[in-house]
């Protein structure tokens, strides 16, 4: 009788050690820019993939916990949370949102310094999956020469915005120079100006007035997200610039000058989005933050929400939650998403999923509360637009 | 030529919009001999305290409420912490002030978010005026004509008041202001009040010209620095020159050398500082 009352006591043991090994949390890194200039776009990326977190609840009966790091816009901090992170027993990073940042993220992991993998859904800088390419670092947003061959199209199909010319006004570092080379490379598109600005620059005059003065009808804009373009896109406007120049942006406006621009925001194109809030699959997600946030999501919370998305079906597939197994998965995997099916390619791991040329429209019926939104002018399949792997300066390791 | 002259034009609007920060960081320095590294949060704090103010009472609202709520809360952390402190020195103080920019910081954050808040320009101030083959604001005029105005009453409520009189004697010798009857410390908060509540005007008065958004006090607060030091630490003409000297710098800077601009400026900063290591204007209190 002991004998028996001893083995049901060290059965209950088991089963309850089991039980809370079951229910531990599967951990995920979040390295947003929460502060500083891009505290902006890093607060929409972290609201995605919380977002994301909250429609799955659970991966194999265990909950998922994101654990948020603030990388104060700065590369080197994102770094050292990330490693953090990896101490912490993470199984895969989101949230990465400048190109910097990215860019040191996936030099760090190029260089073995970083060995878990990362979906970025912001930055898109061609250094992150071109030179830097490596085996951790994976990508669903399109390059800056991705972005540059749909503008080739789009353009193409679109004399009016060529006419006078283009306007290169970009910020002054990785991500503006990356996007400003790209797109001075696309045939047949005539440059009439071109200038950087300092990364915080909030007086925009000057550099406006040189726009206006070089008589461009077009203005590519990569100008870094955050508190720069929102200051950008309201001196803009007061000048009365974007009535009579249509302006290009690569990663699109955030949602809030769009609402707030209204009629003056309508004909911006984004030459390659990877989401778009007006797609059918996108409004209820859109509509979920909204009642989430008080508010409609600009794009990078819909990216953020499609790269989580991606991570939790690959720890849903993994054979365990070890970054290694999750990165396997992540490799081999075909993920279902709001975008429709997105698979990585082998090499630099950039998505191959759909992209849209997209310009601000009146809806017929307001999107999570918004009048105004980007809306699809064409849709691209992935080959059309994304350069050979050989002409991306990948060199797997 | 005429790109040149839109520049300086440009150049002098924005260096108008930096006058009104500066001044109340000069006036707080000049007085109270506080150096106040939350300044620049506060010209934030008065930007998203406009915008929520701007959405239920208008513009004008803002532009009187969210100053005087900033003033209010200088007044309190001087009462409260401020005035204590400043009996251990100065350092003291001024490392207060470092932690309190980064608390008020992170507050905004808590209270209003990471996002953007957008005010537009009223349909009266809309539009642009066209110079020298380019254009600027109306927006920016009126404001520039609002920040020298205000700035102008200051001096003049300095310098042909009676208060003025008892501000100005608390910061030449506060001992002896005491001994005439000055209630130094009560001179002291009012100028801290001043001084915040201009930050947060120049926040508020900006709302339609670059909105609310986190970080934007970042570069404000490295010029605003750049031109009480330029200007002579504490002085009020000093800082209204450099004030425009910074803006016309800046704007020729990113007019002919894009993103050199800010190396353009720092190095006329650094050659004016060697030739006059006390700033342009030497206050009298110094």
């Amino acid at each position: 009788m002991r004998q028996l009352l001893q083995l049901i006591t060290a059965l209950t043991a088991l089963l309850g050690v089991a039980t809370a090994r079951a229910a531990e949390p599967i951990k995920l890194g979040c390295v947003a820019a929460l502060s500083g200039a891009g505290a902006d776009i890093g607060t929409r990326l972290r609201e995605g993939a919380e977002l994301a977190i909250a429609a799955a609840s659970e991966i194999g009966g265990r909950p998922v916990e994101l654990l948020v790091r603030d990388s104060k816009s700065d590369p080197s901090v994102a770094q050292q949370q990330a490693a953090s992170l990896m101490s912490d027993g993470v199984s895969g990073l989101l949230c990465s949102s400048l190109s910097s940042e990215s860019a040191a993220l996936s030099a760090a992991a190029r260089a073995g310094r970083l060995s878990v993998p990362d979906v970025l859904s912001s930055a898109i800088a061609d250094e992150i999956t071109g030179k830097n390419c490596n085996a951790w670092t994976f990508r669903t947003v399109p390059t800056a020469t991705t972005i540059a061959h749909a503008v080739e199209r789009f353009v193409g199909g679109q004399p009016g915005i060529s006419a006078g010319g283009f306007y290169v006004l970009g910020s002054d570092y990785l991500y503006g120079r990356s996007s400003g080379r790209a797109f001075k490379e696309i045939p047949g598109i005539k440059i009439v100006g071109e200038s950087y600005a300092p990364i915080d620059t909030s007086d925009w005059t000057p550099y406006l007035n040189k726009v206006s003065q070089s008589g461009a009808t077009g203005l590519w804009l990569p100008v870094a997200l955050g508190s720069p373009y929102v200051q950008l896109m309201i001196a803009a406007n007061a000048m009365q610039l974007l009535h009579h120049v249509t302006v290009m942006a690569p990663t699109g406006l955030p949602q809030e000058i769009i609402d707030q621009l209204g009629e003056a925001a309508v004909g911006a194109v984004e030459p390659a989005s990877a989401v778009m809030m007006t797609e059918p699959a996108s409004i209820p997600v859109a509509e979920a933050y909204r009642a989430r946030f008080g508010r409609a999501p600009s794009e990078g919370v819909l990216q953020s929400y499609v790269a989580a998305s991606i991570m939790l079906q690959a720890l849903a597939a993994a054979k365990d939650t070890s970054p290694q197994s999750v990165r396997d998965a992540l490799e081999s995997g075909a993920f279902s998403t709001i975008v429709g099916e997105v698979r990585f390619r082998t090499g630099d791991q950039q998505a191959l999923a759909p992209l849209w040329s997209a310009r601000i429209a009146k809806l017929p019926a307001p999107v999570a509360g918004s009048a105004f939104a980007f809306v699809s002018a064409w849709k691209y399949a992935p080959e059309d637009v994304m350069p050979p792997l050989e002409q991306t300066g990948c060199v797997p390791r | 030529m005429q790109e040149a002259a839109l520049a300086i034009v440009s150049g002098l609007l924005y260096g108008c919009t930096l006058m009104l920060v500066a001044t109340g960081l000069t006036l707080i320095f000049g007085v109270g001999r506080v150096v106040n590294f939350a300044h620049g949060t506060l010209y934030a704090l008065g930007a998203f305290l406009g915008a929520s103010i701007h959405a239920v009472a208008g513009l004008l609202a803002a532009c009187l409420v969210a100053p005087a709520l900033v003033a209010a809360m200088a007044v309190g952390l001087d009462v409260l912490i401020i005035r204590r402190l400043r009996r251990h020195g100065d350092m003291a103080v001024l490392l207060f002030t470092f932690g309190l920019g980064i608390v008020i910081d992170a507050l905004i954050t808590g209270i209003w978010g990471a996002r953007s808040y957008v005010v537009p320009v009223p349909d009266a101030l809309a539009g642009g005026v066209h110079v020298f083959g380019g254009q600027v604001s109306v927006y920016s005029i009126v404001l520039a004509v609002c920040s020298l105005a205000v700035t102008g009453l200051l001096v003049a409520a300095l310098h042909r008041t009676r208060i003025g009189l008892y501000l100005r004697a608390a910061a030449e010798n506060p001992a002896m202001a005491e001994i005439a009857g000055i209630d130094v410390d009560r001179a002291f908060t009012a100028v801290l009040a001043v001084g915040s509540a201009f930050a947060a005007f120049a926040g508020v008065l900006e709302l339609p010209m670059i909105g609310a958004s986190n970080g934007m006090d970042l570069t404000v607060t490295v010029l605003v620095f750049i031109i009480v030091i330029v200007g002579g630490l504490g002085s009020l003409a000093g800082a209204a020159i450099a004030s425009l000297l910074v803006g016309v710098i800046l704007t020729l800077g990113a007019t002919y050398a894009s993103s050199a601009a800010y190396l353009l400026l720092f190095a006329a900063v650094i050659g004016m500082l060697l030739i006059r290591p006390f700033g342009l204007i030497i206050s009298r209190s110094e």
